[in-house]
């Protein structure tokens, strides 16, 4: 008996699959409601996400039982008939818990450290203990789970930096203006870059957004996207003095900002800082024309780049400490969970001649995502 | 050694000197570093530096601003005021860098052999006691100017030339530099411009005129008169940014290396020794 998991993610299979098996929302009641009454599954919490879709449970049984229990619940459920079972990876004992505390501190993420998946995993948690699908054994390995992350986060650098081009020109742009209220974002050119950077940027706080693109079509979809003003593409100089921050993305084959261009626009800023951001290639703006001016600031998809890639080695530096941390917090649930069993648990008052922390533990056969 | 003012003050200069040791590690990691070891040093020092003010007070039974020891003594004192209530009220804690290397010169030169002589107390009541605090005050308010401005000009710099460092400064960002800096410097033109209208005051009552040919007062004017054109200038938006912080410092410079000068010329702003 004991606490086991099964499922896949974006290390273990494609989209192609994950998409077949996730549970939406409004099936993850009935679905939980299956496991406790067809298949005796005390406790179960289904996360579902675009990356993973996992499925934790205690049940006084055999964990290759459990297991198997869970493969053919999650193809029936979905009606799948040809799902490998490579595409899953099966958990049992303390290799659960650290597998769920290293999803809920962003280890296992498509982007180390991101902190999107903790949101996710406590949804998916509250949603289990609100319909009394988790019990003590679950509620401690989720609540512990929620600790270790905030522990890993406080005492690690494993969310230091930032790793996408995008949240590093927000970051930059919180280094040249204390606050992003009330300034005003122009988007060159409707590229995807583009859309994040500024999606980002008003997430933070940016007051408006000019979106410009030779195509004023697209400009005003866009405009449309980020609740901003499209401005045709032969205009864009003249709303420039009001802009703080400029995110360049077209594909022109020349410069778009050039000195001719900043010198009249810097002339009207009255010194106000210029945040430039250029994520386009070839470049948009010509590379010689900042170091000399005042308040003027530039960045490329190269700068951004390295800074990003700078942060992402630091957190891979870190995965180490974190990983500590998890085998320590894992071995302190199990053995509590064991000492709760031979105290006599409510799930099993025989536990305690039955398990020990060891057969809680995974045996060879079991299949970690880890390797 | 005894633990006199000068004792307490020797012991605030060796932790002050301590603060200046590792801002410049910190300075040498490109400000990545955590700055609390020099916050730490930083206020330990001003702790020592405030029972020294507090006992020469207490001897004395006036405000410690009555030579070149003590005026020393006290601006020093005013920066690392400045820097306690910026770290702790609008979490400015990277101006310990900077400021380090003041409050440790300052520390130091009114340590110096002869700068403690005796002055006259007779001579240092009534308006003179709100005088002279006051453009302490406001010198100690364009110290803090310039220390921003070094930052602002140091976090530019980085953003401009070493992009992928810059990232991972602990610096406040150049916005928040410029307005702490245009604060300061308000601030500073507001309490010359009282000091200096008390000084005329005492001018008139000791000696019937409101102005009199003096180094030390031709020197005020000079420097009042150039921190308010800058200001001027920026009102009127024709210098920001980086021109700004150069000129802000560029004044602070000039007061700085001419102060100890025009204090020497100066007839009546040389306190007269006890008969």
């Amino acid at each position: 008996m004991g606490i086991v998991a099964i499922g896949m993610s974006h290390h273990t299979c494609p989209v192609e699959i994950r998409e077949k098996v996730a549970f939406v929302d409004s099936h993850l009641t009935d679905a939980m409601a299956q496991l406790k009454k067809d298949h005796h599954i005390e406790e179960s919490v289904i996360v579902s996400t675009c990356n993973r879709v996992e499925i934790y449970c205690f049940a006084d049984q055999q964990p290759e039982f459990t297991h198997q229990k869970l493969y053919d619940f999650i193809r029936d459920f979905h009606g799948l008939k040809g799902a490998s079972r490579d595409h899953f990876f099966f958990l049992r004992g303390q290799e659960t818990l650290e597998h769920l505390f290293r999803v809920a501190s962003g280890l296992d993420s498509m982007v180390l450290g991101e902190t999107e998946i903790l949101g996710q995993l406590k949804k998916a948690y509250h949603h289990a203990l609100e319909n009394h699908f988790s019990g003590k054994v679950l509620n401690r390995a989720f609540q512990n789970a929620f600790s270790v992350a905030k522990k890993i986060r406080t005492e690690t650098s494993i969310q230091r930096g930032s790793v996408s081009v995008g949240s590093v020109a927000v970051d930059l742009a919180f280094k040249i203006f204390e606050d992003l209220k009330g300034r005003q974002v122009m988007v060159i050119g409707a590229g995807d870059t583009s859309e994040k950077t500024a999606k980002a940027l008003l997430s933070r706080g940016a007051h408006s957004i000019f979106v410009t693109n030779r195509s004023f079509e697209r400009a005003s979809k866009l405009a449309k996207e980020l609740n901003g003003v499209a401005i045709h593409f032969e205009e864009w100089e003249s709303h420039s003095p009001q802009v703080d921050i400029i995110i360049s993305s077209t594909s022109a084959p020349h410069y778009v900002i050039d000195r001719n261009r900043l010198e009249p626009m810097l002339g009207k800023r009255k010194g106000r800082p210029l945040l430039l951001v250029d994520i386009a290639v070839p470049r948009d703006i010509d590379p010689g024309l900042c170091p000399s001016d005042g308040g003027v600031f530039s960045y490329n998809i190269d700068d951004l780049q390295a800074i990003a890639d700078h942060s992402m080695k630091l957190r891979q530096q870190e995965v180490d400490k974190c990983d500590q941390i998890i085998q320590q917090r894992a071995m302190e649930v199990l053995d509590h969970l064991h000492r709760g069993q031979s105290g006599g648990s409510p799930h099993s008052p025989d536990a305690a001649t039955e398990s020990s922390p060891h057969n809680l533990m995974s045996s060879p056969e079991t299949r970690s995502i880890k390797s | 050694m005894n633990l006199d003012e000068h004792g307490m003050m020797m012991i605030a200069t060796l932790i002050y000197g301590l603060a200046l040791v590792y801002s410049v590690f910190l300075w040498r990691k490109g400000f990545t570093r955590d700055d609390t070891i020099n916050v730490g040093f930083l206020v330990s020092g001003f702790l020592c530096h405030t029972i020294a003010l507090m006992i020469r007070a207490a001897e004395t039974q006036r405000c410690p601003i009555n030579n070149l020891f003590e005026v020393t003594m006290f601006t020093a004192w005013i920066i690392g005021f400045g820097f306690i209530i910026g770290a702790f009220w609008s979490n400015l804690r990277s101006f310990g860098v900077f400021i380090s290397p003041l409050v440790f010169s300052l520390s130091l030169m009114s340590l110096f052999p002869n700068v403690d002589s005796p002055v006259n107390s007779l001579e240092l009541r009534g308006w003179f006691i709100l005088h002279v605090p006051i453009i302490l005050l406001a010198y100690g308010s364009f110290a803090m100017a310039s220390v921003a401005s070094v930052m602002y000009l140091t976090h530019s710099h980085y953003l401009k030339y070493n992009k992928e460092l810059a990232f991972w400064v602990r610096l406040p960002s150049i916005s928040r530099l410029e307005h702490t800096s245009i604060i300061l410097l308000n601030a500073g033109v507001a309490l010359l411009t009282i000091g200096l209208a008390l000084g005329f005051f005492i001018l008139k009552i000791n000696s019937g005129k409101i102005m009199s040919a003096d180094a030390k007062i031709y020197w005020s004017l000079v420097v009042w008169v150039g921190y308010v054109i800058v200001l001027l200038l920026h009102w009127f938006s024709r210098i920001r940014g980086r021109y700004f912080a150069c000129l802000t410092l560029g004044m602070f410079l000039f007061v700085l290396t001419t102060f100890w000068g025009a204090n020497l010329l100066s007839d009546i702003h040389n306190a007269s020794p006890v008969p």
